[in-house]
């Protein structure tokens, strides 16, 4: 039996702001990446579908407790949809290409952080965690801790370490979505290991929580 | 904390974050996504239409800035205060400054002091000057096509592109065009049709006398006469050169007015100066002798020369320390004329210019001085607190702390 095709989508400028986008069935994945490259709202939609878990927990690692986090993946998507025309793989490889975009998007919003914080604000701490979910207090505790030392590193090497640490992604992976060389990598996440451990030693209840026997 | 722990804390944080995780529902992110995606393109297509819009607008704009000087005049403006010139007034330079004439095409004319002149006609291509008596200093932008004449008695000065002097003294019947770049072509009595003049020329022309002369600018030994062949032909044109009108060579004289002024005769150093020519010797020389002329004029009690000379120094050797003394002595001579504003403005330009250290206690003592004679209480008060913070122990001290006492 043949899949189903559906239809291009036509935008309706009368209800285009409140469009349901039920999901999509494309005849192959060629297809798809066509349609995604034409500017098919119904591509952008399935491509959202698609990856969007992957880009929020990369983002999620990266940045920690975030109230823009919402915005961010957003923002991921927005500038992969302006560049789709631009996009030379298959679509198994638009996942890779989508995190690569997440972490320059992420990348950019620390530095941009930082300028303002260096300039209008004393403030060197992430806002605090206030989220609901099944998490124990001692566990978001930690996780805050954690973030704030990670805030405190260099940019890159804050990537890189999240990335390597609580996403658990390979050092090969990290180069390619860094856009850095395998040694390059290494180093930095040398230089953020160093600085993540010697750090982690000044925050006395952190190390409590982990050489105590805490959580 | 060792890599156990490390890890134990990254796993720890890895399941905080799925279980803090808030589940959003998808369908409205889909449609924030794509209302983001059409607004942004909407921007783009209003940027690019606007860019559009804006390259069309600059395209117009070039053709306009291209077509317009081939069907309009060139236009000019009179004075520090740009008024706009008129065709055929006369304008007089009577102040111890140079009258600016600066033309629509870039080309800048100085009417030095004492100068009468009048633009008598305007082209697309240029203007015709006349110079009555005085001397024009111009830099004339190279055009195709440009046509600058500048009528001087019974002589014409036809310009293409270049930066020259035209002097003329009726009284005299003396003619002296001086060529700083380029070349200019010159006519009229004495003269073969269209002589030219070149780069560090200068073409002296006594109509009285009959003689034209063709110096080289540059060093004591150029006021040497160019060989006959290259001098005019016209009728009756007398070729000999400086030195065999006079008794000795320019730069004999040239040399001995210096010796007059070290052995402290100044008075006859003048008086030497004076037979060789005022202009002549300020404009060939070099940045100190201009400062030791400018002592002959300051000690002879002769300001409006005294200024004449420190703006030739400021003129032709802006970068060097002499200029910067001279923006100085130019505060100075205003003070001592009691022309306050004008002193405040050269002591505010000497503290502004670089490596103007040397005398900075003084200028700045001295811009305190004008500015309370002027009536500007309070700038001269905001001066002496400076003067004080930067000088405290500095010469103008004690009248510094009585502004700031008030």
């Amino acid at each position: 039996m043949l899949p189903r095709i559906s239809k291009p989508e036509e935008p309706n400028s009368s209800r285009s702001y409140g469009a349901v986008y039920t999901p999509a069935f494309f005849r192959s994945e060629e297809d798809f990446l066509d349609a995604l490259k034409m500017g098919r709202a119904d591509a952008q939609a399935e491509l959202f579908r698609r990856h969007h878990v992957r880009v929020t927990e990369v983002l999620e690692r990266v940045m920690g407790p975030d109230d823009d986090l919402p915005d961010l993946v957003q923002e991921v998507f927005v500038r992969a949809i302006a560049g789709a025309s631009r996009f030379r793989g298959t679509s198994n490889m638009l996942q890779a290409w989508l995190v690569k975009i997440a972490i320059h998007t992420a990348r950019g919003l620390i530095r941009r952080r930082r300028v303002w914080r260096r300039f209008f604000s004393n403030s060197e701490s992430p806002p605090d965690v206030a989220w609901s979910g099944a998490a124990s207090h001692e566990q978001l505790e930690a996780l805050q801790r954690a973030y704030n030392i990670f805030a405190k590193l260099p940019t890159d090497e804050r990537i890189a370490l999240t990335l390597e640490l609580i996403d658990e992604m390979p050092l090969l992976q990290i180069a390619e979505v860094c856009g850095v060389s395998r040694s390059t990598i290494k180093r930095t996440l040398n230089k953020a290991r160093r600085r993540f451990q010697n750090l982690v030693e000044l925050d006395p209840a952190l190390k409590d929580l982990y050489t105590g026997g805490g959580l | 904390m060792n890599s156990g722990a490390t890890n134990k804390l990254a796993s720890d944080v890895r399941e905080t974050l799925r279980l803090a995780r808030a589940d959003r529902p998808i369908e409205p992110e889909i449609r924030l996504l794509i209302d983001r995606v059409r607004s942004v393109r909407s921007r783009k297509r209003q940027q690019m239409w606007a860019g559009f819009g804006a390259g069309l607008a600059a395209a117009a704009a070039i053709i306009l800035l291209l077509v317009l000087p081939l069907t309009r005049k060139v236009q000019f403006t009179v004075g520090n205060g740009q008024d706009s010139g008129v065709e055929n007034r006369w304008i007089h330079a009577e102040a111890e400054l140079p009258v600016p004439l600066r033309f629509s095409d870039g080309t800048a004319m100085d009417l030095s002091p004492g100068t009468r002149a009048r633009v008598a006609a305007l082209s697309r291509h240029g203007a015709s000057l006349s110079l009555e008596t005085g001397r024009i200093s111009a830099n004339v932008v190279h055009r195709n096509f440009a046509d600058w004449t500048i009528g001087a008695g019974p002589y014409l000065v036809r310009v293409v592109g270049t930066e020259f002097d035209v002097a003329w003294d009726p009284d005299l019947e003396n003619l002296e065009v001086e060529v700083r770049r380029g070349t200019v072509k010159v006519s009229g009595p004495v003269l073969a049709d269209d002589q030219s003049v070149s780069t560090e020329q200068r073409l002296t022309v006594s109509l009285r006398e009959r003689r034209a002369t063709i110096h080289t600018l540059d060093s004591e030994a150029s006021l040497t006469d160019v060989p006959p062949a290259e001098m005019p032909s016209a009728e009756g044109a007398d070729l000999r050169g400086p030195e065999n009108a006079r008794s000795a060579s320019p730069g004999d004289l040239s040399a001995q007015w210096i010796t007059l002024y070290r052995q402290g005769d100044y008075d006859k150093a003048l008086e030497l100066v004076d037979r060789l020519g005022f202009d002549s010797v300020a404009r060939a020389s070099g940045p100190d002798d201009l400062m030791k002329l400018y002592d002959l004029v300051r000690i002879a009690k002769q300001p409006t020369r005294a200024i004449r000379v420190l703006l030739i120094a400021r003129r032709r050797f802006p970068t060097s320390e002499a200029a910067s003394i001279a923006a100085y002595k130019l505060g100075t001579t205003y003070a001592e004329k009691g022309q306050h504003a004008e002193a405040a403005r050269w002591f505010v330009q000497y503290l502004r210019e670089p490596g103007s250290r040397k005398l900075a206690p003084e200028a700045l003592g001295r811009l305190m001085e004008s500015q309370e004679r002027l009536g500007w209480h309070e700038r001269a008060e905001a001066t002496a607190h400076k003067y004080l913070s930067v000088y405290p122990n500095g010469p103008h001290r004690d009248y510094a702390q009585r502004l700031t006492s008030h």
